[in-house]
């Protein structure tokens, strides 16, 4: 019952792994570059590399995010042919629940896609001993995949129960994201209320999770951009996850309230 | 199965805010027989079928199909062809039949391959290259590759030929032979009378004429009246009982006549015609009669 969505997620995995195999070649010829290659030579500086598995998750997982606000709208995407699946012999929510754990896995595998490239850029330096996992790779590793699963889950519910197109949606929320994030940051420290506002406006907000990840210590600190309640890192893991449920589980509802 | 009926509709309702698309229907079909839904557009035939098949709830009433209301599993058994496409036009017609083949249990994949042939399909197109007519015979091959019991068909024949039309109507008819049930609408009305063993007509969601086709073709007779100049006044016909309407056209008047047709012919005759004939009703005519559509006129008004 789920087969076009299959055919649709290979579609979108191999459009996305190009995109992502473009800039790993990009990537690659830079890191090769005689500049960079001078500076990789020098002995004494290569032991001093230390490259923290963190930051090749925290990189992977934008390219999770992207992927997963791209299929995020597949039940919504649906309506224009539901005649067409749900007339097939599958519950309408059993549907919608296989729909949305192939999206899942296709999130996953386009995480590890990513990641893998990254692996294989340090690799093709001759660093890869270098990588270490560090204490902040589990919360990178839940958090990163978390936004993303957040984000579509999100979109879903927010879309998979309208009869209109919801690709706005997705690309308003994106710009909604980077705005919020800014305002909350600009507000800090200055105009309070304000501050309080964009804050919670970000608690729905996957990049406001995500994006604080800094060399210094991902996690170490609580987010600025989020109400000190949930800007812990246990509770942004824990947010990501159950706001990315939710959504998923108003989509299924409202996709199961829908008329044609 | 605990009805004798394969699709039960009764006292349906359907209502979008303060418009009632369909008000208060009762039709039943029974099994392995053809049954036409006749209706000008906006009479509320799709809304019926969306509502029977559970892909919108109906305001009130009870929708049976088999003596159940319609489950997931329900669609095993029955086929249900949509009035626009809903066909994903970025795959192709084999990606459709593999898809209708990892659907059903009875997917009969040498069916499929037949029908694929009989309207000449390239399996490696995709749907968006095809025509109006080609959306149509390939969700006309998806509805008849897994020999259902049920088939509810809108507009089957939409965007075909006439060879098509013609194929369209040996499959209905032939799935009926071997048992199924076939609930369709149309607006060829031709197909209708050539198919159905009844016929419901819609007008503005309301359920205004419902028998078999022999019976409502047998139910008046046209009396036509050819003249050589324009046509006389003929002096009470209008308002003779036996007369249930008049119309004119050009040189042509015609009397929808319920009984004793020779009578009225003779009265005719009177007026001394060209020629007067005696004529069975046609399904065209019982439906022109019952939705009052307004026929434009050669050459004359329309009484």
């Amino acid at each position: 019952m789920t087969y076009p969505q299959i055919l649709r997620l290979r579609k979108t995995l191999t459009i996305y792994g190009s995109i992502i195999g473009g800039l790993f070649l990009i990537a690659l010829m830079i890191a090769h570059s005689p500049h960079a290659a001078s500076d990789l030579s020098d002995a004494s500086k290569r032991k001093l590399i230390a490259i923290p598995l963190s930051a090749l998750l925290f990189s992977a997982a934008w390219g999770a995010i992207i992927y997963a606000t791209a299929i995020s709208r597949s039940l919504n995407r649906e309506y224009d042919g539901v005649e067409m699946v749900w007339t097939k012999p599958i519950a309408r929510e059993r549907l919608a629940l296989s729909y949305i754990l192939l999206d899942f896995a296709a999130i996953v595998v386009a995480f590890i896609a990513a990641a893998a490239l990254c692996v294989l850029l340090i690799a093709s330096l001759g660093l890869l001993t270098h990588i270490s996992v560090d204490n902040r790779t589990v919360p990178t590793l839940v958090i990163g995949l978390g936004a993303a699963f957040m984000w579509y889950g999100l979109m879903q519910g927010l879309t998979a129960g309208q009869r209109f197109r919801g690709g706005v949606i997705t690309g308003v929320s994106w710009a909604a994201a980077f705005v919020f994030i800014s305002l909350a940051e600009a507000t800090q420290g200055g105009i309070e209320p304000l501050h309080t506002i964009f804050t919670i406006l970000n608690v729905v907000n996957p990049l406001a999770y995500f994006s604080s990840y800094s060399l210094s210590g991902y996690g170490a600190h609580p987010s600025p951009v989020l109400p000190q309640a949930i800007a812990g890192t246990e509770m942004r893991m824990l947010m990501t996850w159950s706001l990315g449920l939710i959504g998923c589980a108003a989509a299924i509802a409202g996709w199961k309230r829908l008329e044609a | 199965m605990n009805s004798t009926y394969a699709i039960a509709i009764r006292d349906f309702s359907k209502r979008y805010g303060s418009f009632e698309a369909v008000s208060n229907l009762t039709l039943e079909v029974e099994p392995g027989s053809i049954c036409g839904l006749l209706g000008p557009n906006g009479s509320g035939k799709t809304t019926t079928f969306k509502c029977l098949i559970g892909l919108a709830r109906a305001t009130a009433g009870t929708m049976e199909v088999e003596g159940a209301p319609v489950q997931p599993q329900t669609f095993e058994t029955l086929a249900y062809l949509p009035e626009r496409s809903a066909l994903y036009e970025w795959m192709t017609v084999a990606d459709h039949l593999e898809f209708n083949r990892r659907s059903y249990r009875s997917y009969d994949p040498k069916r499929a391959e037949e029908l694929v042939d009989l309207f000449r399909l390239e399996r490696k197109k995709k749907v968006g290259k095809l025509s109006k007519g080609q959306h149509t015979a390939v969700a006309l091959v998806l509805a008849f590759s897994f020999r259902p019991r049920i088939l509810v068909l809108d507009e089957p024949a939409s965007g075909l030929d006439p060879v098509f039309q013609r194929v369209v109507l040996d499959l209905i008819i032939e799935a009926a032979s071997t048992g199924s049930t076939v609930l369709f609408s149309s607006h060829q009305i031709g197909q209708v009378e050539r198919a159905a063993d009844r016929v419901a007509i819609l007008k503005n969601g309301k359920l205004i004429v419902d028998g078999t086709v022999d019976t409502l073709k047998g139910s008046e007779k046209i009396v036509e009246a050819i003249f050589d100049q324009t046509v006389p006044e003929v002096d009470g016909l209008a308002a003779d009982p036996r007369v249930r309407r008049i119309e004119r056209s050009g040189r042509i008047l015609r009397a929808y006549v319920k009984e004793d047709s020779d009578g009225i012919a003779r009265r005719l005759n009177e007026f001394s015609p060209k020629n007067v004939s005696i004529l069975d009703l046609n399904l065209e005519d019982i439906f022109i009669t019952a939705v009052g559509g307004e026929i434009p006129t050669v050459g004359g008004d329309g009484a």
